[in-house]
């Protein structure tokens, strides 16, 4: 499919998302843009890569190999890595330890989950096998200083009975090593004089944060996801490179923008969650060509709902993410995600309250209307029974919907016991999954502190069209923008963000201590200096580079910081002053009057240095709106239960193609896109936009 | 949708608005969280937040330390006890801190008490309560081992009006300075609970803007009733009876070591519930417990074991009847009775008894949810110190409370899975074992080591969970002082339905030693090379000097196990041993795994092992055999008037009587089969022996209950089904 639009240079550029089920992709070209889509190959990425090329370049008319030639940027995200962690399957890893904390994996910071229920309290996973985890004698302490000098000996006999048991990956975890890196740089070349072609990942080089638990995951999480990270990004480089691609690669990350495949293989993590923060930095750049600073955002797939924020277009980030029990010291975009999918099932809890998911159908067997064996209701089945979704026209008629099993469960799992009409229930599982949602979306706004009601709703993937409307009216939000490439939007979001790179440092800086400075300033010059290297070995040129600085400040005692904007030069004497004479105002902005510390000095505990260039982006196609477009004609009509007043109506479908930019609808509608479909419910209006979006105002 | 509640509201609407309310709790807690200096309370989440009605009724509770529960009630009752409505004023707070009159757990547990106002009504009240720093008194940081009296613990706030227009009055922020040990650190967190409970304000204001005051009230009423009708749902399902425990609260600060008796009754009937304690007399040392540490400590219990997935809120209280028995016991004491280990002496043992009683009427359920929340009890020795001194880097004062040395006990044993290792306390949900590197910062010395404690969890079909140990060299003072506290050092965690009890947990203080001498050699000071001279202690102790070089270790137990070790899949035992985390011959001794040369598990060998351990446990070989699908966490059943083993059937005697009375009972002292198993346990010369009574089944050998008691005592009556025998000497 492929639409108008005017594009930045020459030629091509691709995104692409590989999913665990498809890959979607997104070619932009002088011509516009063109959507296409593939089954994910996990035995070689490139395949289903390929396939996806191959259907673009049919429906741009060219052949795949002078797409390829033709293409000057293309860059991927993937779910590679959060598949790897999430299911701990990768390289087997080694870790070399301080003495006297080899638990320090099973300790695990202490894995209590925040939960009542004893049952939820388990021993969370072994990430290393306890018998490829060696201590080693070495000691840095909290001042820096090392009593303790590294028994080098001991290094070479451990990393000989490691590469014995088959460790491929090696994580140096040693205490303090933030602090002074020593003795773990000079275990790193011992272990490569002992095992030339081991993978070895340094904590101090991958995190050099406090927080051994932390930082110790993040390394070792970086070796389990090594192997299979390096193998995707091989296997992409190498086919492209053999099909004549000449442009720039890059590989997405989940903190939102693209780093090189050598930078992505030298710390995996970094691909953490990137289809996710694709799907973020494209709505932020719709949302700039449509004049909108704030943004809540929602993607609805099978299992799970995932929301982020955007405030001034700028995701917020959620720091030290957790994998399950394990915490790392990893950054990600923001992405909160409830188990509220198509595949969400229904049921009774002991209050005899009726509730959606968090436990899902998934794909196999999938919501009962599939046909695959299910027998408890999901959402797609009330969808199906309320009349929502055509179960003879699903995907376009690829797949033929059980309306009466989907009924039949409806029945026997929630009306019956409530002595509830089918109907009644479905509408109740309708707006369940609405109110999981709109809960989500509380998360990540009022909780936060920000009113949904100045926000707009940006809703895409495949099944999210038939509930944006109820969870945007259930939060306030004025409007909903149902995006042009709903179903591909994170494909195209890749392709729409920046080069980005992060490095993170701990100081402990008191900011009134202003002898200190020099040693802010060097740490600060190394930081840009690591930078500038990084973006000339990713051929990103030095005066598209820009630097933003921002500090973690708290005052001293307290553990939790929060961010201080620095300014991006050198520091001076007057600037500590200024900042720790700020502080307290910055404080009680966030935590209200009359909570600021007394008699505690501010400190800035990090500094992180944020390097970007921005990307020329390509623009979505644009059709000046019809002024008075004649309203269109439905291509059909249905009967749907409407679930919002509770009862039977029929309306109006309407075909995509028909709905121009400037034309509109009126609740109560359907809106038909092929892969995906909108509700309009009673009381709103549906507007094509410039830009071929869907936007509904409640 | 259709009216389904009493009130005919709409079902979900009650749903969003219970859920709205729990948000506001959550968002309180966010904020304590992030503004806090405490480690106590960043770390360890040693903190809570709750929003009560005007009828001081409980809306939510963000509860990671579970028992604060009851003080949040408490609390507010206090406030309202001394002060009129109309005295109320927005931006007032009030702070708790006395078990006997302000509904603390302790006195280290503060709580602050705010109106919250919309429109210059009242409309509810916010509750935050965490464990400051220190409290004044002869409590470091809360715990007075050698108090005689509640008068020379801390100081004791009754609902006190501390706080006008959201700031601290400034004569109370100068006494208040002036008498605890860490001024700066204590106040800075009384302002982080007071941007707590504003921030709860802030909310509630914004939702009552929305739907107003009536609309609020009807919808939480409506959710209390959901509550209130799930929790009767899920006691109609525990089978109708009387059931018993006892256990012993140990003291040995002051000289010679004393138990003190604590028992528990519970008497189920239909969907009511009433849970009876009664205790020895009260005494002169800090153990005791007060109506919050006793009944917050049920309420750790009810909340992981019975009612985990019910939203908390005031319904849940209405089908339990709490009865702490005469006042002037350790269960229910009177002032000035001292309190300060109130929630982890006392109150830990109501919470070990009450798992203990709820485990054994659950296994005699038909419903396979409650049947299956059969648990073993978590360790929770706890075995740390608070010392006092002067940092020489800083020269300010410090307090020591080294969180990740003494909280990771080992947790119970549960039917779907181990018990947690580094656990902690039952009643401290969510809380985290520190990292090294944050102890380093905020204590006064080095972590020499820190690693899980081998063969301290309880064995069974399902293990207890693991404990830590570590070792804290004091560097950066040169001297502090303060008390070291152990609360379960002789009388260790029992399992259920046959799984074994845990080791105990044990603290020792290493003086006069070779720490400077060896790091100036470039040594680390390990265990192995670490040399000094021990002192004998007792468990508790208000007296402990810490000086520079000497080193606080520690060793904490795990929790209890489930079900008969013998069932235990062999890998795993295998596995364990292969880890390093239990010893080969406990292996093979305790769960009859018998490994081969590449440390797996023989199975043939392991099949010998068990029917040989087996024909040992009866004296003969067993006349019957258990069924290996044989529901093995609830191996006693009652059918046809008698009690039988469900492993293989054989009778065990009439349903009234005490089914113990028809097994095998093999009888050893506690400290010399925990020599055996290399499990940690204090003598007990002074007062006679802690016995280990195991119950075996006369017909297949299954281990039915292993019993911790003292020697001579009658064994606790059975669970006597149909029979409603409460104690009748009611306060």
């Amino acid at each position: 499919m492929t639409q108008q639009t005017a594009s930045a240079g020459a030629g091509y550029s691709i995104g692409v998302d590989i999913g665990g089920t498809h890959t979607d992709m997104i070619v932009a070209s002088p011509a516009g843009l063109t959507r296409s889509k593939a089954f994910t190959t996990h035995d070689d990425y490139s395949v289903g890569v390929f396939d996806a090329i191959d259907v673009a370049a049919e429906s741009l008319g060219i052949s795949t190999d002078s797409l390829v030639a033709e293409c000057h940027a293309f860059i991927n995200s993937s779910t590679i890595v959060t598949n790897a962690v999430t299911e701990m399957r990768g390289a087997k890893v080694g870790v070399l330890i301080t003495r006297g904390f080899k638990d320090t994996f099973r300790i695990a910071r202490g894995a209590r989950r925040a939960d009542y229920d004893d049952h939820m309290q388990t021993t969370p996973p072994e990430v290393v096998a306890r018998d490829c985890i060696e201590e080693i004698t070495e000691r840095v302490l909290v001042d820096g200083s090392s009593p303790v000098a590294l028994v080098e000996d001991e290094v070479r006999a451990a990393v000989r009975r490691l590469k014995d048991k088959g460790v491929e990956a090696y994580a140096i975890c040693y205490l303090w090593s933030f602090n002074d890196p020593t003795h773990e740089q000079r275990t790193r070349t011992i272990l490569l004089e002992e095992h030339p072609e081991a993978i070895v990942m340094v904590s101090s080089d991958v995190h050099p944060v406090i927080r051994e638990t932390e930082r110790f995951f993040t390394t070792v999480f970086n070796c389990l996801s090594h192997r299979g990270a390096t193998r995707f990004v091989d296997q992409i480089t190498n086919q492209l490179t053999r099909r004549g691609f000449t442009g720039s690669l890059s590989f997405f990350q989940g903190i939102g923008g693209s780093a090189s495949g050598e930078a992505v293989k030298a710390r995996p993590m970094t691909m953490l969650a990137s289809g996710p923060a694709g799907g973020v930095m494209g709505a932020a750049a719709l949302a700039a060509q449509m004049g909108l600073k704030d943004i809540l955002i929602g993607d609805m797939g099978g299992t799970s709902f995932d929301t982020a924020l955007l405030h001034n277009l700028e995701p917020a980030i959620a720091k030290r993410v957790s994998i399950g029990q394990l915490q790392t010291g990893v950054d990600i975009i923001d992405v909160v995600s409830v188990g509220a999918g198509g595949g969400s099932l229904a049921w009774i809890d002991s209050r005899g309250v009726p509730q959606v998911g968090p436990h899902s159908a998934g794909s196999m067997p999938g919501p009962v209307c599939y046909g695959r064996g299910g027998t408890v209701p999901a959402v797609t089945d009330a969808s199906i029974v309320l009349g929502l979704i055509d179960p003879a026209n699903y995907l376009k008629g690829r797949h033929q919907l059980d309306r009466a099993a989907a009924a039949a469960a409806i029945e026997e799992t929630i009306a019956k016991p409530l002595g509830w009409s089918i109907e009644t229930a479905a509408a109740g599982i309708f707006d369940l999954a609405v109110i999981n949602m709109a809960n989500a979306l509380r998360t990540v706004s009022i909780e936060r502190g920000y009113d949904p009601r100045a926000f707009s709703f940006f809703a895409y993937g495949g099944g999210l069209g038939l509930f944006a409307v109820e969870v945007a009216r259930r939060l306030g939000c004025p409007n909903v923008v149902i995006p042009d490439n709903s179903s591909a939007f994170s494909a195209q979001g890749v392709l729409m963000a920046d080069y980005v790179r992060q490095y993170n440092r701990t100081v402990n800086w008191i900011m009134s201590d202003d002898s200190q400075v020099p040693r802010i300033n060097a740490i600060l010059t190394e930081m840009r200096a690591q930078a500038v290297a990084d973006a000339l070995s990713d051929a990103v040129a030095l005066e598209d580079l820009e630097f933003a600085v921002n500090g973690e400040g708290c005052f001293a005692g307290q553990v939790w910081e929060i961010t201080v904007p620095l300014p991006n030069r050198p520091l001076t004497a007057e600037d500590g002053a200024a900042l720790a004479r700020d502080f307290p105002s910055v404080y009680e902005r966030a935590y209200g009057i009359g909570t600021a510390w007394r008699d505690s000095p501010a400190m800035l505990v990090n500094i992180s240095v944020r390097a970007v260039y921005r990307r020329p982006k390509p623009t979505s196609r644009q059709q000046d709106p019809v002024v008075g477009a004649p309203p269109p004609v439905p291509a059909s009509h249905r009967d749907v239960f409407l679930p919002e007043e509770r009862r039977l109506e029929t309306i109006p479908v309407f075909a995509e193609a028909d709905l121009v930019p400037g034309t509109k609808v009126s609740g109560p509608c359907i809106i038909d896109v092929g892969d995906t479909t909108i509700y309009v419910p009673t009381r709103s209006t549906c507007v094509r936009d410039r830009f071929f979006n869907f936007s509904v105002s409640i | 949708m259709s009216a389904d509640t009493k009130a005919g509201l709409d079902i979900i609407d009650v749903e969003v608005h219970s859920k709205s309310i729990r948000n506001m709790a959550n968002e309180m807690a966010i904020t304590l969280m992030r503004t806090s200096g405490s480690p106590v309370v960043t770390e360890a989440l040693d903190f809570s937040t709750c929003i009560l009605d005007r009828d001081v009724e409980q809306l939510a509770f963000a509860g990671f330390v579970t028992f604060h529960i009851s003080t949040a009630i408490g609390g507010v009752k206090a406030v309202l006890r001394g002060h009129a409505i109309e005295d109320l004023h927005p931006g007032d707070g009030f702070l708790c801190n006395d078990p006997h009159t302000s509904g603390a757990i302790h006195q280290g547990d503060l709580g602050v008490v705010m109106p919250f106002f919309h429109d210059g009504e009242l409309v509810a009240f916010g509750y935050v309560n965490e464990h400051v720093l220190d409290a004044g008194g002869s409590a470091v940081s809360g715990f007075a081992p050698a108090a005689h009296d509640k008068f020379s613990e801390t100081l004791n706030f009754n609902a006190v009006r501390v706080i006008r227009s959201y700031q601290i009055e400034p004569e109370w922020e100068s006494f208040i300075g002036n008498n605890v040990r860490l001024e700066r650190i204590v106040l800075n967190d009384i302002r982080s609970m007071i941007a707590a409970n504003s921030a709860g304000e802030r909310r509630l204001q914004a939702m009552l803007d929305d739907i107003g005051f009536d609309r609020f009230t009807e919808l939480n009423e409506a959710a209390k009733d959901l509550s209130e009708k799930a929790m009767r749902n899920r006691i109609q399902a525990i089978p109708d009876g009387t059931y018993d425990s006892e256990d012993w609260v140990e003291y040995d600060g002051r000289g010679p070591l004393e138990f003190f008796n604590v028992r528990c009754r519970l008497v189920i009937d239909g969907d009511q519930m009433t849970i009876q304690y009664r205790g020895d007399k009260q005494t002169d040392s800090f153990i005791n417990g007060a109506w919050p540490a006793v009944v917050g400590q049920s309420w750790s219990t009810l909340l992981s074991q019975l009612c985990y997935d019910i939203p908390v809120n005031q319904g849940l209280w209405r089908p339990i009847v709490f009865d702490l028995g005469p006042k002037g016991s350790i269960v229910n004491s009177l002032p000035p009775a001292p309190v300060t280990q109130s929630h982890m002496e006392t109150g830990n043992r109501i919470n070990k008894i009450l798992i203990e009683v709820l485990s054994q009427a659950c296994a005699l359920s038909s419903d396979p949810v409650v049947a299956g929340r059969v648990a073993g009890a978590p360790c929770q020795n706890l075995a740390f110190f608070t010392s006092f001194g002067i940092d020489l880097r800083t020269g300010w004062p410090t307090v020591a409370f080294p969180v990740s040395l003494g909280q990771p006990c080992g947790g119970g044993a549960q039917t779907v899975t181990d018990g947690l290792d580094t656990y902690a306390a039952q009643c401290m949900c969510g809380c985290n074992t520190p990292d090294v590197e944050m102890e380093e910062s905020s204590q006064p010395g080095y972590i020499l080591w820190r690693r899980i404690s081998k063969d301290q969890a309880g064995a069974g079909t399902h293990r207890g969970g693991m404990g830590v140990s570590g070792a804290l060299a004091i560097i950066h003072t040169e001297v502090m002082t303060g008390g070291g506290y152990n609360s379960a050092a002789y009388i260790p965690a029992r399992g259920a339905s046959g799984g074994y009890p845990s080791g105990a947990g044990e603290w020792t203080l290493l003086t006069d030693t070779n720490v400077f001498a060896l790091l100036e050699q470039g040594i680390w000071p390990t265990e192995d090379v670490l040399t000094g001279r021990k002192v004998p202690q007792p468990a508790k102790t208000g007296n402990l000097i810490l000086r520079r070089g000497d080193v606080f270790s520690v060793i904490n137990g795990g929790g209890g196990g489930v079900g008969d070790p013998l069932f235990r899949d062999p890998e795993s035992v295998a596995k364990d041993v292969r880890d390093g985390y239990v010893s080969a011959d406990v292996g093979e001794s305790l769960y009859g795994v018998v490994l081969a040369a590449d440390l797996s598990a023989d199975v043939p060998g392991t099949v010998a092992a068990r029917a040989r351990i087996r024909q040992e446990r009866l004296g003969a070989a067993p006349v019957r055999t258990a069924d290996p699908a044989g529901p093995v966490f609830a191996p006693l059943a009652v059918a046809d008037g008698r009690w039988a083993c469900a492993m293989c059937r054989h009778d065990l005697g009439p349903q009234d009587g005490n089914w113990r009375t028809a097994v095998v009972t093999r009888e050893s002292k506690v400290t010399e089969k925990f020599e055996e198993i290399h499990a940690q346990i204090r003598p007990t010369e002074s007062i006679g022996p802690v016995v280990m009574r195991e119950n075996f089944c006369p017909g297949c050998a299954t281990a039915l209950s292993v019993d911790i008691t003292l020697a001579g005592r009658e064994p606790c009556p059975a669970p006597r089904l149909g029979v409603f025998d409460p104690y009748l000497d009611s306060e």
